[in-house]
C-alpha cells in the first residue's frame, strides 16, 4: 500500500509544491493536500496558536489540524535558508518544532533541514536524498526523482515569471509532460498595480481576500513579487547599503524598488501581517527609498484573523481612486 | 571622534573606562528614561521591537550631546537584530544627523569588528586591539559575576541593605581596574566581600529563572528593572542569558571555555532542534534546565512582535505541560508600564508561593508514581 504523505497547504506551499509533490509521487507516495484555506481552519489553528504569531503560521496549523487523521506521515520540512546569503523567516526555522509542540497527536514529521549558512548545513539535493531514503533504497531512483521535481519547479517558477497566476503555473507545470507553455492575462496597454508580498500571501485568496482579482475587476493588471526573476531582484538589493538577509524579504524589497522603477506600475500595495517582524524593516526601507524615487503611491495593508471584506474594499477603492485622479492631473500637465 | 554605544545592561560600564583611558571621545547619554523611549518610538516603524526603539532614542540623545560615532553591532539574521544599524542609519541620517555608523557587518566574525574597533580606537597593530577586546569581554564578565552573586546573597541577607552596598561597591572596584592584574584582584575582592555577608539562616527563598531576549533580559529601561525588583521582594533571580556569555558564544573566537548556547541545546533538543534566531535555543534550554534545578518559576521576557521567542513561547506551552512549570510570559512594548507589570508578577508570585506550601504540606504532596 502506498504510504500517504500530507502536504498542508500553506506557507511554503506556495512556493515549493512542484517539487514536492513531483518527487513524492516519482518514490510512490500519495500525496494528500489539505483543502484550501476556510474560515474554519484558521479559527481552529488560531485557538491553539500562541495569540502574536501571524496569521499564516495560525492557518498552517488549521491545514495540519484538518489533515493529521488522513494521512501517516506529515511533511513539514524545516527551511533555514536556501541561499547563502539569507535566511528564511525565524518561524520557518523552528516550524516542525512549532507544529510538534502545538497540534497533539501528530502522525510521524518529515522536518530534516535545508540549510545553507553556517552551522549544520544540509543543501537541497542533500535534503532530498534523505527524504528520498524514507521511501525507496534505490539511490538513482531517489535521484531521477528529485531531478523531475526540479524541472517542473523550473517550469512553474518560469511560467509565474511571465506573470501567469498560480494556479495556472501549478496546473500547467504539474500536468504537461515537457515544458509548459502559458501566458499572463490582460493585454499590454493596461496600468498595472504591483503587489508586494510573500507567496502564501499573493496567493492564498483566503488570506488576501481575493486581492487580485478585486483589483482585476477594477480594469488594472495585477504584476506581484513572483513576477521577478532573481536577477531582477538582485539588481534591485544591491542598490541598499545593506542586503536584505531574509529571503522573502529580499524578494519583497526587491520587487517593490522594481516597481517603484517601472512607469506602467501605477501604485504599489504591500501585503503583510499584523506584527510581522521583517516587514517592519522591509516596509520602513521600501517606502523610504520609493519616496525618494518618484511618486509611485504605496499602499500598505496589513492582515490579521480579524480583517473584514469591507474594510478591503473601501482602502483598496480609494487608493485606485487616488491613482486615477493623479493620471488625470499627470495628463492635464502634458497637455 | 566623539563614540557612542546605545545603552545595553552593563556594557557602558565595561567599556566606557576603557576607552576613554586610551583616549577615544565616548559620549554617555543619559540613562534611557520614557523621554528617549518616547523619540524612539515617534521615529520608528510601528512595529518595530522595543529594543530598536529604544536604541533609536539613545543614539538621538547621544547625537544631540554632540557623538559623531555610534557603534552598533550589525548582524546576518534570521533575527531582525541584524538590520538595526542600516535602518537606523537610515532613519537618523533623513532626520539630518551627521555621524558614521560603525557596525561589525557579521558578528560571527572577529577580524571585522576587530578592524572596527581598530579603526575607532586608532591603534596599531591588530594583538592591542585583540587585548583590548578581551579584557573589556573580561571586565563584563566580572560585573556579570557580581550582578550573580548579588542575586544569590540578596533574598539571604541578614541586615537589610547590605548586599545592595556591596553591589554597589564591587561595581566600583571593577570600574576602577584598568589593567588585567587589577581586574583579577578586583574580582577577588568582590568574591570576598560578597562571602563576608551575613546571610540569615534557613532561608529558602523562592526561585525564578528570568528567561527571553537578551536585550530585554539585560536592559533594566526596557524590562522595567524586573530582576532587581523581584531579587529586593526576596526571590533568587536565575538568568538564562548573561551579557558576557552572550558574547562569548556569538563569537568564532571564544575567550571562555563555557559555552551557554551548546549547554542550552542540548536541554532544549527534544523540543527544538535548530535554533529559531536570537535568544530562542537559550530560552527553551534554560528553561528545562532550570526546571530540572527546582526552580519555582520562569518569568519569559520578550518584546512585542519578536519572531524568534514566539517560537519559543509556542514551544514553551508543551515544555511547561511536560516538566510542571509555571511560565509567566510579559509581552513588554512602549505602552508597558511599571504598574502593569508588577499587578502580573505579584500575582504570578503568589501562585509560587501558595503551589510550594501545598507541595510541602504533606497533606496535598504528589501521588508517588509507580
Amino acid at each position: 500500500m502506498d504510504l500517504k504523505v500530507g502536504i498542508p497547504r500553506g506557507l511554503l506551499y506556495y512556493r515549493y509544491f512542484p517539487l514536492w509533490q513531483t518527487f513524492l509521487q516519482e518514490l510512490g507516495c500519495e500525496v494528500v493536500l489539505s483543502t484550501p484555506t476556510t474560515k474554519e481552519m484558521v479559527n481552529r489553528g488560531a485557538s491553539v496558536a500562541v495569540s502574536d504569531l501571524c496569521l499564516p503560521v495560525k492557518a498552517y496549523f488549521g491545514h495540519i489540524m484538518s489533515l493529521r487523521d488522513q494521512v501517516d506521515l506529515l511533511f513539514v520540512p524545516r527551511y533555514v535558508s536556501v541561499e547563502e546569503d539569507a535566511y528564511m523567516c525565524p518561524k520557518f526555522l523552528g516550524l516542525p518544532d512549532m507544529v510538534a509542540s502545538t497540534i497533539e497527536p501528530l502522525p510521524p514529521l518529515i522536518d530534516y533541514l535545508i540549510n545553507y549558512k553556517g552551522w549544520k548545513k544540509m543543501t537541497e539535493p542533500q535534503f532530498y536524498e534523505k527524504v528520498g531514503t524514507l521511501f525507496s533504497r534505490d539511490s538513482g531512483k531517489v535521484k531521477r526523482a528529485y531531478q523531475k521535481g526540479l524541472e517542473k519547479q523550473k517550469d512553474f517558477r518560469r511560467l509565474q515569471q511571465k506573470a501567469v497566476s498560480f494556479e495556472e503555473a501549478l496546473a500547467l507545470s504539474l500536468s504537461s509532460p515537457g515544458r509548459a507553455k502559458g501566458q499572463g492575462k490582460g493585454n499590454a496597454g493596461q496600468p498595472k498595480i504591483g503587489l508586494v508580498g510573500r507567496p502564501y500571501y499573493l496567493n492564498d485568496p483566503f488570506l488576501n481576500k481575493g486581492l487580485s482579482g478585486k483589483i482585476e475587476a477594477k480594469g488594472y493588471r495585477v504584476v506581484t513579487t513572483e513576477s521577478l526573476t532573481e536577477l531582477e531582484v538582485d539588481r534591485q538589493i544591491s542598490k541598499l547599503s545593506k542586503r536584505v538577509y531574509w529571503s522573502f524579504g529580499k524578494e519583497m524589497v526587491g520587487s517593490a524598488l522594481h516597481f517603484a522603477g517601472d512607469p506602467e506600475v501605477k501604485g504599489i500595495i504591500n501585503l503583510a501581517s499584523f506584527g510581522c517582524g521583517q516587514d517592519s524593516f522591509n516596509w520602513e526601507i521600501v517606502s523610504h527609498h520609493v519616496k525618494m524615487m518618484g511618486k509611485t503611491p504605496v499602499l500598505p495593508l496589513i492582515f490579521d484573523e480579524h480583517w473584514s471584506d469591507g474594510g478591503l474594499l473601501t482602502r483598496l477603492e480609494a487608493f485606485l481612486d487616488l491613482i486615477t485622479r493623479r493620471e488625470r492631473q499627470n495628463r492635464k500637465e502634458k497637455g | 571622534m566623539k563614540l557612542s554605544v546605545p545603552y545595553l545592561g552593563m556594557l557602558h560600564l565595561a567599556y566606557a573606562r576603557v576607552l576613554r583611558n586610551l583616549g577615544v571621545d565616548v559620549i554617555l547619554p543619559p540613562k534611557p528614561t520614557e523621554k528617549t523611549l518616547n523619540l524612539g518610538t515617534k521615529y520608528s516603524p510601528e512595529f518595530a521591537c522595543l529594543p530598536f526603539k529604544l536604541t533609536l532614542g539613545n543614539m538621538i540623545e547621544a547625537l544631540d550631546l554632540g557623538a559623531n560615532a555610534i557603534f552598533m553591532p550589525g548582524g546576518t539574521g534570521p533575527c531582525r537584530f541584524g538590520y538595526y544599524d542600516a535602518v537606523q542609519d537610515q532613519i537618523l541620517k533623513s532626520l539630518g544627523y551627521r555621524f558614521t555608523m560603525g557596525s561589525a557587518e557579521n558578528p560571527d566574525c572577529l577580524s571585522d569588528m576587530l578592524h572596527l574597533m581598530k579603526r575607532i580606537a586608532g591603534f596599531r597593530t591588530k594583538g592591542a586591539l585583540f587585548k583590548l577586546f578581551y579584557f573589556i569581554l573580561l571586565r563584563l564578565s566580572c560585573l556579570d559575576y557580581a550582578l550573580g552573586r548579588y542575586f544569590s546573597a540578596k533574598p539571604r541577607e541578614a541586615i537589610s541593605n547590605e548586599a545592595d552596598r556591596v553591589f554597589r561597591e564591587s561595581i566600583q572596584l571593577i570600574d576602577s581596574s584598568l589593567s588585567f592584574p587589577g581586574l583579577l584582584r578586583a574580582r577577588l575582592k568582590v568574591s570576598s566581600l560578597f562571602r563576608k555577608i551575613a546571610l540569615k539562616p534557613g532561608v529558602n527563598p523562592l526561585r525564578i529563572g528570568i528567561i527571553g531576549e537578551l536585550f530585554m533580559t539585560v536592559e533594566p529601561s526596557a524590562n522595567t528593572g524586573i530582576d532587581m525588583r523581584l531579587a529586593r521582594m526576596g526571590i533568587e533571580v536565575w538568568k538564562s542569558v548573561w551579557l558576557s556569555d552572550w558574547l562569548n558564544d556569538r563569537f568564532r573566537f571564544k575567550p571562555f571555555t563555557r559555552n551557554q548556547l551548546k549547554l542550552s541545546a542540548r536541554y532544549a533538543y527534544p523540543y527544538l532542534r535548530f535554533p529559531a534566531g536570537g535568544e530562542s535555543m537559550e530560552s527553551v534550554g534554560k528553561t528545562v534546565l532550570f526546571a530540572k534545578r527546582g526552580v519555582d518559576g520562569i518569568i519569559h521576557i520578550f518584546p512585542f512582535t519578536c519572531m524568534p521567542e514566539l517560537v519559543a513561547q509556542t514551544i514553551l506551552a508543551k515544555v511547561q505541560r511536560d516538566l510542571d512549570i509555571p511560565i509567566l510570559t510579559l509581552i513588554f512594548d512602549e505602552h508597558t508600564t511599571q504598574g502593569g507589570v508588577d499587578t502580573r508578577v505579584e500575582a504570578f508570585i503568589d501562585l509560587l508561593e501558595r503551589r510550594r506550601r501545598s507541595r510541602s504540606s504533606p497533606m496535598a504532596a504528589p501521588p508517588e508514581r509507580g
